[in-house]
């Protein structure tokens, strides 16, 4: 996905806000919620993005949706974005926002895709050993893709380990090919 | 069948290769796909990828990327996009494009990229050469100094051009800038002269043509064909022409301790022919376009000197500590309506040294092959001539600059003196030993003895349609009743010598030949 240099600016701007405000935890927490919200309910992704919706209702439904349940300083953001007119890119803030959090934190998100699905001891004897090799807290995104036939992938950042059947067989396949 | 295949042995062949097969790790880096379109696809990720690197989309299809920016990396397809979608996985290859190089690429047809499309199945690729490669610097070159054949009297004796030389053949479309490239490839048989064609842009059935005419003259088995037609992708037409060089590479640094090679070898000899970088341009024009890079003097970007002056700056001739081998390359441009001073030709005619031009009247006047001798000219090649040649022809640069000043003057002049209309005569004459078919390129012997017959006026008594006759029966002569001469010639023309002997020989042959041709008459 393309991510606006706005977003990354706001998110660096929140971030640094509510490190001072020690409220970091907190905002990390809304925004995870509120960005699980978004993937999930194209009627939020209307409000925040279509431009017929005015200003006044806008607020209007974001302080009745996140005004009591939210940390005070997840609602102040939010507010702030909606008078510079920026709601729209909400998403890729919250996405820069984690981005840093994990930073912070020491943390690397990796996925685990395999044939079928795993035990969550794999997952962690998988995440234990990245963990040891990167010496960052790893936390894992399971995914499930028959088309591997067997083994799995995991993906750290760009870099792809492969140990899936499928490719061992093209593996199998090209050495024959080739000898 | 000669062979007798056991399905046992088969089996066992396979089970030894699963026993070798080990099951490891395979790691790679990857991108996701966020728009795609023209040919041009932009990828999210891929951090660390390469300039000019290969990568792979999730279909096999391959790309190169080209543009490397902050957010995104820029990649022309080398093939089909729709089958590439938003959001498809890109894996990083790890190498720069590289192209199988080798004997055994002789006689082949292949892609910009070095696959075979020829059906004579796969070429084992065992060795490799990366497509992009760095110029030799200043202390490994040496001038230019043996001469490369054409095999065409015109070139060999106005613009000759010497191994390790540039030199551009321009002309509009169909002045036989083509035909006098093959016939210059077909002329290096026997002399161990490795040759690439690339043909950048064309249609596919002329590249079946040159195919069919060097296979037919026996010139196949020292040439490999580049073909990126005008229906492969732009990334493919703007690549093969360092596909080809990198082949010719291959023979040129057999010898060169610096670039790979042994020492104490000898670097083999190549030829590499670009058909033409006017087509390239304007792949590469097309990919600068969608990769969004700002558009300069008619469209092109602002590197487009660079990548005609980095390419023909690889064709070189090597020191004899490094072998002393050498490229040659014979670029062709096609002009519009005999501009030469459109930005590509003038470009390309800044960095070769010197050009043959061709015309379209000359051509339709009857005079081939069509070159301009006013306007071609060779900057190294003079040093490069045989001596035989420099001796013969010296005068005739001369007497067809005089010929033409004169019949533009004398169109308006009914009276004119003895001396002028002699020269005229001799003028006329020299225009026609000029003239050559196509496929028949001729030796050194032959071409100097046409053009001694020429610029020492034995041609006075024959008229001016026949003099094509007399040249033929001449070349007939040396082959046939004075093969002797021919052979002596050879001889010395292998050791750069020109004697008083020899050159006496010539002459009597010649008179005793015109004598005859003239009683025939």
């Amino acid at each position: 996905m393309i991510i606006s240099k706005a977003a990354t600016r706001y998110a660096k701007a929140f971030f640094d806000i509510a490190q001072e405000k020690s409220a970091l935890k907190a905002v990390s927490d809304d925004f995870e919620a509120i960005g699980a919200a978004i993937e999930k309910s194209g009627e939020f992704v209307s409000l925040l993005k279509a431009p017929l919706i005015s200003s006044e209702k806008r607020v209007a439904a974001l302080k009745a949706l996140f005004e009591a349940k939210a940390d005070k300083t997840t609602f102040e953001f939010l507010m702030f974005l909606e008078r510079k007119g920026r709601l729209g890119i909400l998403q890729d803030v919250i996405y820069e926002f984690a981005k840093l959090n994990d930073r912070l934190n020491n943390v690397e998100r990796i996925s685990i895709t395999s044939a079928f699905p795993m035990a969550d001891e794999q997952v962690k004897a998988i995440s234990d050993k990245l963990q040891q090799k990167l010496s960052k807290s790893i936390i894992a995104e399971v995914k499930v893709e028959p088309g591997l036939i067997g083994g799995f992938k995991v993906k750290v950042g760009d870099q792809v380990y492969d140990l899936s059947v499928v490719t061992q067989l093209e593996k199998i396949k090209q050495s024959v090919v080739k000898a | 069948m000669a062979t007798d295949i056991k399905p046992e042995e088969v089996s066992d062949i396979l089970k030894k290769q699963f026993a070798d097969f080990e099951v490891s790790s395979e790691n790679y880096e990857v991108g996701t796909v966020l728009s795609v379109g023209d040919g041009v696809a932009r990828i999210y990720g891929l951090a660390n990828v390469m300039a000019g690197e290969l990568v792979e989309f999730a279909n096999g299809i391959r790309g190169l990327a080209l543009n490397l920016e902050e957010d995104n990396v820029g990649v022309a397809i080398m093939g089909e996009d729709k089958d590439i979608r938003e959001g498809d996985e890109v894996k990083r290859t790890g190498t720069i494009a590289s192209v199988p190089v080798g004997d055994e690429l002789l006689g082949r047809v292949v892609d910009g990229l070095g696959n075979p499309i020829d059906g004579k199945g796969p070429v084992s690729g065992e060795k490799t050469r990366p497509i992009e490669f760095k110029a030799p610097g200043i202390m490994e070159r040496k001038s230019v100094h043996e001469p490369l054949q054409t095999g065409i009297k015109v070139i060999d004796a106005l613009v000759p051009v010497g191994r390790g030389q540039r030199e551009l053949i321009i002309g509009d479309r169909k002045t036989g800038k083509t035909t006098l490239a093959i016939d210059t490839i077909i002329n290096q048989k026997g002399k161990d002269v490795k040759c690439f064609y690339v043909a950048i842009g064309q249609k596919r059935s002329t590249v079946v043509q040159v195919y069919e005419t060097l296979k037919a003259a026996g010139a196949l088995e020292y040439t490999t064909i580049i073909a990126a037609t005008a229906s492969d992708p732009a990334p493919m037409q703007y690549l093969a022409a360092y596909t080809g060089t990198a082949m010719a590479e291959h023979y040129c640094y057999l010898g060169s301790p610096t670039f790979g090679g042994t020492a104490g070898e000898k670097g083999g000899h190549s030829l590499i022919i670009y058909d033409d970088l006017t087509k390239q341009s304007q792949a590469y024009r097309q990919l600068s376009l969608l990769l969004r890079r700002p558009p300069g003097r008619e469209a092109f970007p602002g590197d487009v000197f660079y990548i005609h002056s980095r390419l023909l700056e690889r064709s070189v001739k090597l020191s004899d500590a490094e072998g002393a081998g050498s490229i040659s390359a014979l670029p062709i441009i096609e002009t519009q309506a005999n501009d030469v001073s459109a930005y590509i030709p003038t470009n390309v005619i800044s960095i070769t040294d010197g050009q043959i031009f061709l015309e379209s009247d000359l051509f339709n006047a009857g005079q081939r092959p069509a070159i301009n001798a006013g306007l071609s000219v060779s900057r190294v090649g003079g040093s490069a001539q045989t001596k035989a040649m420099k001796k013969t022809a010296g005068t005739l640069r001369l007497d067809l600059a005089q010929f033409r000043e004169l019949a533009a003057f004398s169109q308006f002049a009914s009276d004119l003196d003895p001396a002028t209309r002699a020269q005229l005569e001799k003028g006329k004459r020299l225009m026609e030993v000029c003239k050559q078919g196509i496929g028949q390129p001729l030796s050194v012997c032959e071409q100097v003895s046409i053009i001694f017959a020429g610029t020492m006026d034995y041609l006075k008594e024959v008229p001016v349609d026949k003099v094509v006759d007399y040249n033929v029966g001449l070349i007939e002569a040396l082959g046939t009743s004075h093969k002797a001469f021919s052979d002596k010639f050879a001889a010395e023309v292998a050791e750069d010598k020109f004697s008083d002997d020899l050159k006496k020989e010539m002459e009597s042959i010649v008179k005793a030949y015109t004598e005859s041709f003239i009683n025939a008459l």
